[in-house]
């Protein structure tokens, strides 16, 4: 199958970028509100012509400012996903779906084994004959995905597509994108601002900044030691590496057992926990009674973070950065923590998520 | 009904005079209208035949507002530049001109005589006092409502499904056909309802361009002036069937448009 190459300048957004995604690898892209991220897709999609530059899918050459080539987006075969899942409303979600194989000059019939095919390879084989406004935002969005599938893209491009969906339509959906983008051996590039995509969907990420790439680099890679403010605030985040243990749990590597609420993963897969500091309660002695995830940590640093106190532990045993958390300065007065304190953190089960990566 | 709060009370009454300033008209012509002899005022054959022919120009002038205006209000809509900064109000003008003004510009377009209109005359086709006039002169005034109605509804809906279906394949001819167009069916039908009715109306331009010959360029309106002279009775009652199909009009795009929010919402 196809790669993608981009090298995209754009004067009037101050955009000028370079990064290719092989065939095959889920590319994250992520960066701040008007970091230039969707201007991005929109000259890989052949929406946008940039000032200069040049898009190659494969051996296809779709942009090249310099030979004056621009082929249209309805003959570039890149697929687009977006937030809103924009399902044609005057369509039934089968004929939504059937509509890029009948483009394709597929006879209605065809069209049709298509479009159902691929509803079923989403989950949404019952809402075939339903009409786009009777439908959820996380069932549009699964219909949605099959849409952008059926058209058999060489390249999808994804821009936020799991913002706006609620809590629980979230997780399934990237369940699903996880197991179609796994699957096939076509590139993606997946624009998000959560870690959680990130660390569940992306082979590799580029941090954009000010329509400028900083870094790149496998995800957890630059998770774990983030050079560019974007990468650090985004993982701003508690993480935890580990494997899931028979119990359920995720067995750190530092021996650390961190349990969450809901949905339990196999037996050994490697996962990580994500939690937020404002999720962490500092304790100077060992907390008794409710269930509780709880570390003992040395205490690296005190800073003020809004109206409180972040509390930084030292690196973890495999080297990612120290586990943090927000408390209120009066607890941290009570408290009279200073670096080299060890203390107790504990997370409640329900406020640590843990994924598989 | 109840009061919104803050509102003070003594706007009410200036609320209300306006009321009565659109409706009492109404009302003293509705008394006026002689109901026994009605059905037979609006069908005698005079009357049949202007209102035929308003039925028939107004059709054919939406017709050509549609052919001609669909493509421009989205062809405004999706543009930015200045040449679309010029022609919307160029395209608005009609709206306010005095329809007079417009005849007496159509006459020296497509008249005998006329920049457009003296090569058509070489040519053997003769446009000024004819029906085909009455239909420029109705397309001419109520083609801005159409646009605006429309350039509206398609500015608001943005190009974002247009983007996915290109993204899914489909070249332009199909994404107009197979999306821009279907999406945009609500809007088309309220601007077709509104350059019909304003079609239907049509009296100064028509008058100016087309003048005012019984079965070929009298319509109704026109009918309704010549009549008051003559046959006010008759007039009284062809007014009344005008009344009724403009608030045939209003109410049916009314009701669109509430329909339309409440779906939004």
């Amino acid at each position: 199958m196809t790669g993608v190459q981009v090298r995209a300048r754009v004067g009037r957004r101050d955009v000028d970028v370079e990064f290719e995604a092989a065939a095959g690898e889920v590319l994250a892209l992520i960066g701040a509100n008007g970091a230039g991220k969707s201007t991005v897709l929109h000259v890989v999609a052949g929406l946008l012509r940039p000032d200069t530059g040049s898009v190659r899918s494969g051996t296809r050459v779709l942009t090249d400012t310099a030979a004056g080539i621009f082929v249209p987006a309805h003959a570039r075969r890149i697929g687009l996903l977006l937030q809103d899942a924009l399902l044609f409303p005057h369509l039934s979600v089968v004929d939504n779906v059937a509509f890029g194989p009948r483009r394709r000059r597929r006879g209605r019939r065809v069209a049709h084994q298509t479009a159902r095919y691929w509803l079923e390879q989403v989950d949404a084989a019952e809402l075939a004959d339903r009409a786009p406004r009777e439908l959820s935002g996380g069932q549009a969005q699964r219909v949605a995905i099959a849409r952008a599938l059926a058209a058999d893209p060489d390249v999808l491009l994804l821009d936020e597509p799991l913002a706006g969906l609620d809590v629980a339509a979230v997780s399934a959906i990237r369940t699903l994108l996880r197991q179609t983008l796994a699957r096939d051996d076509r590139a993606a590039v997946l624009v998000t601002h959560d870690l959680v995509d990130v660390l569940t969907l992306a082979d590799r990420v580029l941090v954009m900044e000010a329509g400028r790439l900083v870094e790149a680099g496998d995800a957890a890679h630059v998770l774990a030691a983030p050079r560019s403010m974007f990468a650090a605030r985004i993982a701003g985040v508690n993480l935890v590496n580990g494997t899931i243990g028979a119990d359920g749990a995720l067995h750190a590597t530092d021996g650390g057992r961190w349990h969450a609420a809901g949905d339990r993963l196999a037996g050994g897969v490697r996962a990580v926990a994500v939690f937020s500091p404002s999720a962490v309660a500092v304790f100077r002695d060992t907390p008794h009674g409710s269930p509780r995830n709880t570390v003992t940590v040395t205490v690296a640093e005190l800073d003020t973070s809004g109206a409180g106190v972040r509390v930084r532990a030292t690196a973890q045993a495999d080297g990612a950065p120290g586990l943090a958390a927000d408390v209120t300065a009066a607890a941290a007065a009570e408290l009279r923590l200073v670096a080299g304190d060890r203390v107790t953190f504990a997370v409640k089960a329900h406020e640590v998520a843990i994924h598989p990566v | 009904m109840t009061r919104p709060a803050g509102l003070p009370r003594w706007l009410y009454i200036p609320a209300a005079v306006g009321v009565m300033f659109v409706g009492l008209p109404l009302v003293a012509m509705g008394l006026k209208v002689d109901w026994p002899n009605f059905i037979g005022l609006i069908t005698s054959p005079s009357s049949r035949t202007a209102l035929l022919l308003s039925l028939r120009t107004a059709t054919a002038s939406t017709a050509l507002c549609l052919v001609l205006g669909v493509p421009l209000a989205l062809v405004l809509a999706r543009s930015e530049g200045r040449p679309a900064r010029l022609v919307r109000p160029l395209i608005l003008l009609p709206l306010v001109l005095p329809p007079v003004v417009g005849g007496i510009a159509l006459l020296y377009a497509f008249g005998r005589l006329g920049l457009l209109g003296r090569y058509l005359d070489a040519a053997g086709i003769h446009i000024a006092f004819s029906t085909t006039a009455v239909v420029l002169a109705q397309a001419f005034v109520s083609l801005p409502f159409l646009v605006t109605a429309l350039e509206g509804a398609a500015r608001s809906a943005g190009s974002r499904y247009e983007d996915v279906a290109a993204t899914l394949g489909a070249r332009p001819t199909a994404v107009w056909w197979r999306v821009s167009l279907p999406l945009l069916a609500p809007g088309l039908i309220s601007g077709a309802v509104l350059a019909f009715a304003r079609a239907l109306g049509e009296f100064g331009a028509t008058l100016t361009f087309a003048g005012s010959r019984q079965g070929v360029t009298r319509t109704l309106p026109l009918e309704i002036y010549v009549e008051r002279e003559t046959d006010v009775d008759a007039a009284v009652a062809l007014s009344m069937l005008l009344v009724v199909v403009a608030a045939v009009v209003v109410l049916a795009v009314g009701a669109r448009r509430l329909r339309a929010s409440e779906s939004q919402g």
